[in-house]
């Protein structure tokens, strides 16, 4: 690794287009590519030579070489840089320089920004199941090409040039990238992690371009927040059932029978049953109608009227069945028992009120009997389902945010799990 | 972010307010013996006989 002793800055003249070049990591570099035309001169002996002369036109690059910016906490120079394109289109690298640290990469795809490092030691790169396993992440792949160089400005630590191609494999675990890239026989594979615009535009006075597509490895907002959120959504889960259990331990379900119910051949002609004690303070009832029908139907209203009130609680369910034989078979339709609940009945005693219409299929009334019964202070399982609904909307939707932007990011791969290619 | 930012973020907050209000509902309906969608109720004064002829 460099130091600030060998990492001297120095300025030379370009031997072919005599272009001033400033050398800024002298002694860590070995090469260096003017700026103005390209001409790549080997500066890593005292007497410099031209490795390759070029005669052409200066690139404009976002960022200038001399650039200084502070990334992820640590100051860097801007001194090299060079474009590669592969079948899916060209990228710019930028090789940054700090004499205590050494080198570090900083890639710009399209308006995504990528801040790398070449791993050292490669034997920690594990295969497994997903593709490999790196710095306890797991990485999928997602893409393989090849690089070629396109163009390049300024000094770099191997003999870089226009033309040098590369195979590549894409691997990722957002916001980190592993990239392999084969070259003959030397194998280089580099971390990178997804900057934030922010972070450029913090760094080196900048205004990124604003994305209008998904990185490979550009980190998902709603994952993020899914993930912050998700000890608050087990929390409220959590309580939620609590507050449930304890409802479902202290409900009575005491049982009541109310009576036997003849339905009257007339509508308006009330039965009155009771009085029946209900002593739960605020409670929910279940009242159940049980018959047996045949192939007719019945309304029943009911009215609860509280004695020494008359406040009165109406509600009402009907009961039907059907049945008979056709060319399938025997078929049935419909049920003999019917049931209401009754909601937040003040505790108390209580007149059964009922009433009701009914019919066959020949237009007759019903005079079959029914029992009536009612089940005292139940246990609501509705305001539960309510309550885990609210709880689990917004993170019903961020998971939906989630696979809309992971389908936006593998559209581009070709080890695409959604198995769907973005439209052209 | 830091810790504290994620803190108050305004989305975690509003979250939490939501949940706080779930959970507050399904506390007191079920204390009330209250459960929507079950058979309508109406309350008014009067006697045992004629409730369906009012």
């Amino acid at each position: 690794m460099p130091n600030e002793k060998t990492a001297a800055t120095k300025s030379i003249n370009c031997l072919a287009c005599g272009a001033p070049i400033t050398l800024r990591a002298l002694g860590a570099s070995v090469m260096v590519a003017c700026p103005s035309c390209g001409t790549q001169i080997d500066v890593s002996k005292p007497e410099i030579q031209v490795i390759k002369k070029y005669n052409a036109t200066a690139r404009e690059f976002d960022l200038a070489l001399g650039s200084r910016g502070v990334l992820r906490g640590k100051p860097f120079e801007i001194i090299g840089a060079m474009v590669r394109s592969s079948e899916d289109g060209s990228w710019t690298e930028y090789l940054l320089f700090n004499p205590l640290i050494g080198f570090r990469w900083l890639v710009q795809d399209r308006s995504h920004w990528s801040f790398a490092q070449t791993i050292k030691d490669i034997s920690a790169i594990k295969p497994n199941y997903l593709g490999l396993h790196y710095d306890n992440r797991d990485f999928r792949k997602y893409a393989v090409g090849n690089a070629v160089v396109e163009s390049v400005i300024g000094e770099f630590y191997w003999r870089v040039k226009v033309g040098d191609k590369a195979e590549t494999i894409d691997y990722i675990a957002p916001p980190w990238l592993l990239s392999r890239e084969k070259t003959g026989a030397e194998l280089i594979w580099s971390l990178l992690v997804y900057l934030d615009p922010a972070e450029i535009q913090a760094a080196f006075k900048i205004q990124p371009q604003p994305r209008d597509d998904v990185a490979a490895h550009q980190p998902c907002a709603a994952t993020e927040t899914l993930s912050s959120l998700k000890r608050y959504i087990w929390a409220a889960l959590g309580l939620a059932l609590l507050l449930q259990m304890a409802t479902v331990i202290t409900a009575r379900n005491q049982q009541i029978p109310i009576g036997i119910y003849t339905p009257s051949a007339s509508h308006g002609q009330e039965a009155v049953f009771g009085p029946v004690h209900l002593d739960a303070t605020h409670s929910l009832n279940e009242l159940t109608a049980a018959t047996s029908l045949s192939n007719s139907w019945v309304d029943l209203d009911y009215a609860l009227v509280r004695k020494g009130t008359g406040e009165s609680y109406e509600f009402s369910n009907s009961v039907e069945f059907y049945s008979g034989v056709d060319s399938d078979g025997a078929w049935s339709e419909g049920s003999n028992l019917g049931s209401s609940l009754v909601p937040a009945i003040p505790a108390g005693d209580y007149d059964v009120v009922v009433d009701s219409a009914s019919g066959d299929a020949h237009g007759a009334p019903s005079q079959t009997p029914i029992q009536l019964s009612l089940t005292h202070n139940v246990a609501p399982w509705q305001n539960f389902w309510i309550a885990c609904a609210v709880i689990l909307i917004y993170p019903v939707f961020l998971i939906y945010r989630r696979f809309v932007f992971e389908r936006e990011r593998w559209s581009d791969s070709a080890f695409n799990p959604y198995h769907t290619k973005k439209e052209e | 972010m830091s810790p504290l930012g994620q803190g108050l973020n305004p989305k975690i907050i509003l979250y939490i307010a939501t949940c706080c209000l779930a959970l507050g509902y399904l506390g007191v309906a079920n204390a009330r013996g209250f459960v929507p969608f079950a058979s309508p109720t109406s309350k008014y004064s009067g006697t045992t006989a004629g409730h369906f002829h009012k």
